[in-house]
């Protein structure tokens, strides 16, 4: 009798392996061609019975998992054109690489299967990149709030450290992704800097900054502003205290702190 | 907030364009929300503020997407914990989820895939449940889904294996008037016939919602209103189960503005308590 209970419920575990396969792998919207999918033997009858609702599910699973990469990433379509963001979609639904139960994670993990798989990279090498610049904007408006800090302070001085809000993200792209559009999605191959963060509105921004801007702000985050001056040779202090506090203002930066 | 008597008459799913309207007026008329831990966990943000303005002023009960109950894959501790942090933050008076299976072998589908239904999928599924509720300090329910097809050879239909599930797990049931009323089209059964043979004591909430035909299918889409043969069976329900189990109107999809949602919940609830006759309020 254990034997045959760990059968049946074995057959249950198939019966959903087998449903999945079937509403994730390319090529079965028309038919389930045999021994693409492995149907336990007593269930087999049943099954053939129910393929046409079956069916069903593969619409509703896959926009379940397609619908927030179609939302997010428009000027990652536009580059592959059509006819290639559908082979995308299909390479990525059938690894069914969507693990998170947290609906806002589906396009983070689009861009880490692109990235694993270098999907498209040799065709459009500025793929990934432009992929997550579009997935930063989801990133930055979803990012947890700090805690409240009372050690931080809001005027920058040379011997604290800056504090960058956690919504905030220091980028570094070989190509000029931020002027990419839907109508233009090639980027020029241009090494770009960008800072991006929710400002105090909780709206977007995207900055684009100067090599020595982006530096100093990956820097003083681990060393004091005023060493991190010296060492990227910035010799206009008042000039460097202004921008940090701006970006204090706009948001970007939390505060400074020892 | 945590009292589960303040959860009664028509709640409404809280959802994301809402928000702001709604952290900015309590005066709304809404009993109680409905909100799904799995989009309010981990979020930061302008509308995770707005949320929380409403989770901490309002009665609140908790209803979960993605917990694959009849599935295999091992639990994940950590959001069990998080779950169940969350729920007694905000005070959901029991916790609920689908009876389904969403993922399998790690792959998540956010879809609710429907479960054999077989002595070993009631088991398996019922097995789970206690292991939910295990881990969480509110008690435990269970919600009936919209299926489509029987994933494969059934052993018996779907009305007794809700029922067994919900015995052998020991669990409360969270009852969707509308997957019932939905399922009985696309199987062609009598959904108060079904509702006759099913242990209605074991309700602790109901699910209200609209849905669509496609084809020869229909979909609970939860995007449009909901029509009046369904509303007919939530009072007959009601009535069956003898009490004032809160009802809960469900949209996800084609969200109207907050003004067409309210009006539609007071009609719910003016239905609602005719039920009881009950002097009409929150209307």
């Amino acid at each position: 009798m254990p034997e045959v209970a760990e059968r049946e419920l074995n057959e249950v575990l198939e019966l959903q392996r087998a449903l999945v396969q079937a509403t994730l792998l390319p090529g079965l919207d028309e038919v389930w061609p045999k021994g693409i999918i492995r149907i336990p033997k007593p269930h087999q009858a049943a099954w053939r019975h129910s393929r046409p609702r079956l069916l069903a599910y593969r619409g509703l699973v896959r926009s379940s998992l397609w619908d927030p990469i179609e939302a997010v990433f428009p000027v990652t379509r536009a580059l592959l054109g059509e006819a290639a963001w559908g082979t995308c979609r299909e390479a990525f639904l059938a690894d069914g690489t969507v693990q998170s139960r947290h609906y806002r994670d589906i396009p983070a993990t689009f861009v880490a299967w692109l990235a694993a798989q270098q999907w498209g990279a040799a065709q459009w090498p500025c793929l990934l990149q432009l992929a997550h610049l579009e997935l930063v904007e989801i990133l930055v408006s979803f990012a947890p709030d700090p805690a409240p800090d009372s050690s931080l302070r809001a005027e920058p001085a040379f011997d604290l450290k800056l504090h960058l809000h956690p919504s905030a993200y220091l980028l570094r792209y070989a190509y000029a992704l931020h002027q990419a559009t839907t109508e233009a999605p090639l980027p020029t191959e241009t090494p770009t800097h960008l800072l991006a963060f929710r400002d105090s509105e909780d709206r977007y921004q995207l900055l684009e900054l100067t090599p020595a801007t982006s530096a100093l702000l990956a820097r003083a985050q681990h060393e004091s502003i005023g060493a991190t001056a010296q060492a990227l040779n910035l010799s206009d202090m008042p000039g460097v205290f202004q921008l940090l506090a701006e970006l204090h203002q706009r948001g970007a930066i939390l505060g400074f702190a020892s | 907030m945590a009292q589960a008597e303040l959860h009664t008459g028509v709640g409404v799913g809280l959802r994301r364009p809402h928000f702001r309207q709604l952290a900015e007026t309590a005066d709304h008329g809404v009993p109680f929300w409905e909100v799904s831990p799995e989009n309010l966990i981990g979020d930061g943000g302008r509308d995770s503020r707005l949320a929380k303005i409403v989770l901490e002023r309002d009665p609140v009960i908790t209803h979960g997407l993605a917990l694959s109950v009849g599935g295999f894959d091992p639990w994940d501790r950590e959001y069990l914990g998080d779950l169940d942090r969350l729920i007694r933050r905000i005070g959901s008076p029991w916790h609920s989820e689908h009876l389904c299976f969403t993922s399998v072998d790690g792959s998540v589908t956010h879809e609710l895939l429907p479960l054999p239904f077989t002595r070993s999928a009631a088991r398996h599924a019922a097995q789970r449940a206690r292991e939910i509720q295990q881990s969480l300090s509110v008690p435990f329910l269970l919600e009936n889904i919209t299926y489509y097809a029987e994933l494969g050879q059934a052993a018996m239909d779907e009305a007794d294996f809700i029922s067994d599930v919900l015995e052998d797990a020991d669990c409360g049931w969270l009852l969707d008037v509308n997957n019932i009323y939905v399922n009985g089209l696309n199987f062609g059964f009598d959904p108060k016939d079904w509702l006759s043979r099913v242990p209605l004591q074991r309700v602790r909430q109901m699910h209200i919602a609209g849905h669509a035909r496609f084809d020869d299918l229909v979909i609970d889409t939860h995007g449009t209103p909901v029509i009046n043969p369904v509303i007919e069976l939530m009072q007959w329900t009601l009535a069956r189960i003898g009490r004032p189990v809160p009802v809960l109107l469900e949209r996800d999809n084609h969200i109207p503005e907050l003004e067409e949602l309210l009006a539609e919940r007071a009609q719910l609830q003016r239905a609602y308590d005719q039920v009881f006759l009950l002097e009409p309020h929150h209307a």
